[in-house]
């Protein structure tokens, strides 16, 4: 256990007649080299909750150990609470400020004080690591497409070299190739660096692609969790969170409540593609028996 | 995101709420006047009693009234102490080294820090019973006469508006730029004056391009629906001149006068 969250909870505006809770008994925790997804309805706290992770915000109630150690116990520790957990928050090329996108990746690792060589070194291989080439590394913010602006500020937490790395909607307002591009650095950097990844998203595609497990919220409480098999094959739960089921899914539990014999945990057109065909030959075959 | 509320409005359903915008404004001018010609007590009891009778028919709990003095509370300590040593009198109460307590200084440092309290209060209640929008709205109305002088009193009112509308945005702006760049280990509160200064850069360069990425999205959506500045624009609420209105404007005189008469005849 890298991280783990006991019994977290917020309340925004405690005190006020506005109070309401954001996030409430929280419990979790994250292995090392997982890759785990958060999905959950727009307004469940799934933003609240990994701001917590990185000591952003305060909890309300709970605690969040960081490798034994709650990392609000030491103040003077924040700093290093958040290199060793990389938040990317929604929309990240809009803290872009350097007048390069070199300049702005170095950013990180100068406030973390390191030698100016093991910088340089850092910056590069983290512009790398998302896929940009040497040629953009002195263009500005402004002369970049968006999804290679938001490749550059997700190098800049990269360059820090977090033991976790979340992403917050990391593919939010990009068109598929844009998208696609960025899950697929994603999941490459996670396989070559090893780190734990943690990705928050509201798409069940993308999420059920990569992650090996998914923390389902809803109403600012862990609703349900699993492995994606687990968690997609469940569409009554999935629909009471508010989410939509992937359309495979869908698809296969009304086939199941029709009579046919389908396994549970299809939610992609391959897999289901491999049963069907399968189904087809055993039913052809029983129908040569019958003969 | 926390609430964050602009002005003070206090949303009810009283008859100060729903009164023509322009007469609370004007009201609360007037009001204002009235209190710098009073001198007597029998005249305070009834501005005070006035203003306590609009804060009971706006619904608005009375400690919401106060807030606004908390502010002011250090110009009221300071201004009645001044008016308590330095006020020439008869009647000496202490007399201390160079210091020298009249009770004509006490009553006039009363009357002036009741003054001031009341003067407050009012504009409290006026800015707890209308919207910032309300309030532009009477400004350009009330102001719209120096059109006819070339004053862009439409423009104004909309840029106020505007203003007032992203206050609450760029708020919203500064918070998530700030943890963003927290979460890369900026430092904003430790540090020299220079280092603190710099260190702002990174918060304040993306919160510019935001705002101006904001303010041309703002001018195109405004374009796009045929904005053109005040020419031939109508309002989808209209500012009516109603019953109640006329009724406050009656009410007004006659304590305008009930005032006079208190601070002149007895």
């Amino acid at each position: 256990m890298i991280l783990e969250v006991e019994n977290l909870s917020h309340v925004y505006d405690f005190g006020t007649p506005f109070a309401r809770h954001a996030i409430k008994n929280i419990n979790f925790s994250l292995k090392a080299n997982e890759f785990v997804g958060i999905i959950g309805h727009t307004g469940s706290g799934k933003s609240t909750l990994v701001q917590h992770l990185n000591a952003l915000i305060k909890p309300s109630g709970g605690r969040i150990l960081l490798a034994d150690e709650d990392i609000h116990a030491d103040k003077t520790k924040l700093k290093s609470v958040r290199q060793r957990v990389g938040l990317v928050f929604q929309y990240p090329e809009h803290q872009l400020f350097e007048v390069n996108i070199y300049k702005d990746v170095c950013f990180g690792p100068l406030n973390m004080g390191l030698e100016p060589d093991e910088v340089a070194l850092r910056a590069k291989e983290a512009l790398q690591l998302v896929g940009l080439s040497e040629e953009l590394y002195n263009k500005s913010p402004f002369e970049l497409s968006g999804g290679q602006r938001r490749r550059a500020a997700i190098a800049g937490v990269l360059a820090m070299h977090p033991d976790i790395l979340i992403l917050d909607e990391p593919t939010a307002g990009l068109d598929p190739a844009g998208r696609d591009a960025i899950l697929s650095q994603i999941a490459k950097m996670q396989k070559a660096v090893g780190n734990t990844v943690v990705l928050v998203s509201h798409n069940m595609e993308e999420i059920s692609r990569l992650v090996d497990r998914i923390l389902v919220m809803s109403a600012g409480e862990i609703f349900f969790s699993g492995t994606p098999a687990e968690v997609f094959s469940d569409t009554e739960k999935l629909t009471a969170a508010g989410l939509a089921p992937p359309p495979i899914a869908i698809l296969m539990s009304e086939l199941r409540a029709c009579g046919f014999n389908i396994p549970s945990g299809i939610f992609t057109v391959d897999a289901a593609a491999e049963v069907l065909t399968s189904l087809k030959r055993s039913e052809k075959r029983e129908k040569g028996a019958e003969q | 995101m926390r609430k964050i509320v602009i002005g003070q409005y206090y949303p009810a359903t009283s008859i100060i709420h729903s009164l023509d915008p322009r007469i609370k404004l004007g009201g609360t001018v007037f009001f204002i006047v009235t209190l710098f010609t009073v001198n007597e007590w029998g005249a305070y009891a009834v501005a005070i009693s006035a203003l306590a009778s609009v804060i009971a028919l706006s619904k608005v709990p009375p400690k919401f009234m106060f807030r606004g003095l908390r502010t002011m509370f250090f110009i009221l300590v300071f201004t009645a102490s001044l008016n308590i040593f330095l006020t020439p009198g008869e009647n000496v109460l202490v007399e201390w080294f160079i210091f020298r307590i009249t009770s004509e200084g006490v009553s006039q440092a009363a009357r002036i820090g009741l003054r001031l309290i009341t003067l407050v209060t009012a504009s409290t209640v006026m800015t707890l019973t209308t919207t910032p929008i309300q309030l532009t709205d009477a400004i350009e109305s009330l102001l719209s006469p120096l059109k006819k002088i070339r004053v862009p009193v439409h423009e104004i009112a909309m840029m106020m508006t505007i203003a007032l509308r992203f206050i609450p945005t760029l708020m919203e702006e500064v918070d998530k730029i700030m943890k963003a760049q927290m979460a890369r280990g900026a430092d904003f509160d430790t540090g020299g004056l220079v280092k603190r200064a710099k260190s702002l850069l990174p918060l304040l360069i993306p919160l510019f391009i935001s705002a101006f990425r904001r303010a041309d999205e703002l001018a195109q959506a405004m374009d796009a629906r045929c904005y053109r500045g005040d020419v031939g624009r109508t309002k989808m609420k209209i500012m009516r001149f109603a019953r109640r209105d006329f009724i406050a404007c009656v009410i007004a005189i006659i304590y305008a006068v009930a005032l006079t008469a208190l601070n002149n005849f007895l």
